[in-house]
């Protein structure tokens, strides 16, 4: 069990799925029954059609990071520790964009657009995170 | 529309001391900042039967009715959040339609904000109730408005190939001005641009003085009709134009799926709603005050106010020549949430009203039109405001 960076995420009414399906090791996101759109993270309606119909299915774990920075001051005295780590905003290959680390590498040798694949940590007792590594490294 | 435009005024304006630490409460703090308001404008609490504030506020406008001696509230309103001129835009909206004839619109903190951070303060959790998306940001360490505008600034300097520490100018410049201004934090303390340039990084590409870390303190306006403004103490300051606007897949500060992360949308759209209420192009406003908790989110608002093209706020203001007194577009006078102090808006504002009366302690020469807005990627609202 590796420590998260922040608060542990309570499961709520709108991505409790999305949560119990990192737990079993995949991560998933909504697809518009009605459109198509495959969005995150989870909420009750479509951003395009604003259809409420919606199934979820397994994302490929692949993407891009869209942007990134390196936190270098602890936003809070218990990431005094924690520093320097990387948040990045990766878009995946199914389009939306998700919050994330990226792990595995320097924080100097992260870039916007380098490939990234998913892994899964467990952070706390039922509790797993999606975090993201330069494609090719710490499968 | 109906004719607002000029219909309403600011009439009093008042901040309280701020501190890093005042050990006084949120109530007394808006308690004096309302009452020092009111003894600007030359009215007594009596004579207010209208309160407005913000969402986010520790004050509930029922503890300023028994703190005041108010014995009726006409009108009363929360405007969402913490950000921005939605306060006092719905003081204007309330005098204009005759819900109210004087309207205190009032702003209280204290540091630390926990009241805008959305977090349980011991880490330990955080629940989807707080604040949307929030959940899927903060178990990986995105805890901060600096660090929220950091991912978008870097996609900023990459997408438009900028300096990455071109940001910094605006943190220069503000601490410039308060360095100046008795009543900001920073008084007397300027930073450099060879000191900023050596300071901490807190989140790439964003240095500590980039953001502020909160502060105690609390300020107040009056609004009332034009027509009874003027007959009060001073020069009244015309509302000319009241706005909000969103844009598309918004949320506050983190509309990260969005097509253009690095874009104000909502701050264009406000901009367009409020130059066409009031009459007038970018080119015709003499001051901007705009909400710089970091300073990445202000620079972004000079291109979605139309100061500077997509792409190009960075070259409006390094040197920092464009936004100093003498500058295209004085900035954030009374040097900002950055310099002065951070009352989300709320001192911008009381700093916008003095600019337009004449006695600012760093007074743009012949201010006419004052353009004050909040901030950019979350919801927006904003004020033009005139000489008379």
């Amino acid at each position: 069990m590796t420590s998260p960076l922040g608060p542990r995420p309570i499961p709520g009414p709108d991505d409790t799925p999305y949560w119990a399906a990192l737990e079993r090791g995949e991560l998933v996101l909504q697809r518009c029954t009605a459109c198509d759109t495959v969005r995150h993270p989870p909420r009750p309606r479509c951003g395009e059609c604003a259809a409420a119909e919606h199934h979820w299915e397994p994302a490929s774990g692949l993407g891009r990071v869209h942007s990134f920075t390196i936190v270098r001051h602890p936003p809070h005295p218990k990431l005094a520790g924690s520093v320097p780590y990387v948040v990045a905003l990766i878009e995946l290959d199914e389009g939306p964009r998700m919050i994330s680390n990226v792990v595995g590498v320097e924080p100097d040798d992260v870039a916007i657009d380098q490939r990234v694949q998913v892994r899964f940590d467990q952070v706390a007792p039922g509790v797993v995170l999606p975090r993201f590594t330069p494609r090719g490294l710490d499968r | 529309m109906p004719d607002f435009s000029g219909s309403t005024a600011l009439v009093g304006a008042a901040n309280t001391e701020f501190s890093f630490s005042s050990e006084r409460s949120h109530l007394d703090l808006a308690l004096e900042a309302i009452t020092r308001a009111l003894d600007d404008a030359g009215l007594t609490p009596a004579e207010v039967d209208g309160i407005t504030g913000y969402s986010f506020d520790r004050v509930r406008e029922y503890e300023l009715v028994g703190n005041l001696g108010l014995r009726d509230l006409a009108f009363f309103a929360e405007s969402p959040y913490g950000n921005g001129c939605g306060a006092v835009a719905v003081a204007a909206l309330a005098v204009a339609t005759g819900r109210a004839r004087t309207v205190v619109a009032f702003r209280s903190v204290k540091a630390p904000l926990g009241d805008t951070l959305h977090f349980d303060q011991s880490m330990e959790s955080i629940a989807p109730a707080l604040a949307g998306s929030r959940v899927h940001h903060a178990p990986f360490g995105l805890l901060t408005v600096i660090q929220w505008a950091a991912l978008v600034a870097q996609r900023y300097v990459h997408r438009y190939g900028t300096d990455p520490d071109g940001f910094g100018w605006v943190t220069v410049v503000a601490r410039e001005y308060a360095a100046a201004n008795p009543a900001a934090l920073r008084f007397d303390q300027p930073l450099s641009r060879a000191q900023y340039l050596a300071s901490p990084m807190a989140a790439t590409p964003l240095r500590l003085p980039d953001g502020n870390v909160g502060n105690d303190g609390a300020s107040a306006v009056v609004v009332t009709s034009a027509d009874r403004a003027a007959d009060l103490r001073h020069r009244p300051v015309p509302i000319l134009a009241a706005g909000w606007a969103t844009g598309p897949e918004l949320e506050v500060v983190t509309s990260y799926q969005r097509r253009d992360i690095e874009w104000p949308d909502e701050t264009f759209l406000l901009a367009t709603r409020l130059y066409a209420e009031a009459g007038i192009v970018a080119d015709d406003v003499d001051f901007l005050e705009v909400y710089d908790h970091v300073s990445a989110l202000a620079l972004l608002s000079l291109e979605g106010l139309g100061f500077c093209q997509a792409g190009e706020a960075i070259d409006f203001v390094t040197g920092g020549d464009n936004i100093r007194l003498d500058g295209r577009l004085p900035l954030n006078t009374h040097g900002g949430h950055l310099g002065e102090a951070y009352v989300q808006t709320m001192n911008h504002v009381v700093e916008a009203v003095r600019q337009l009366r004449g006695d600012a302690v760093n007074q743009v020469a012949n201010a006419s039109v004052g353009l004050v807005v909040g901030g950019s990627l979350a919801p927006v609202t904003g004020l033009v405001l005139g000489a008379s």
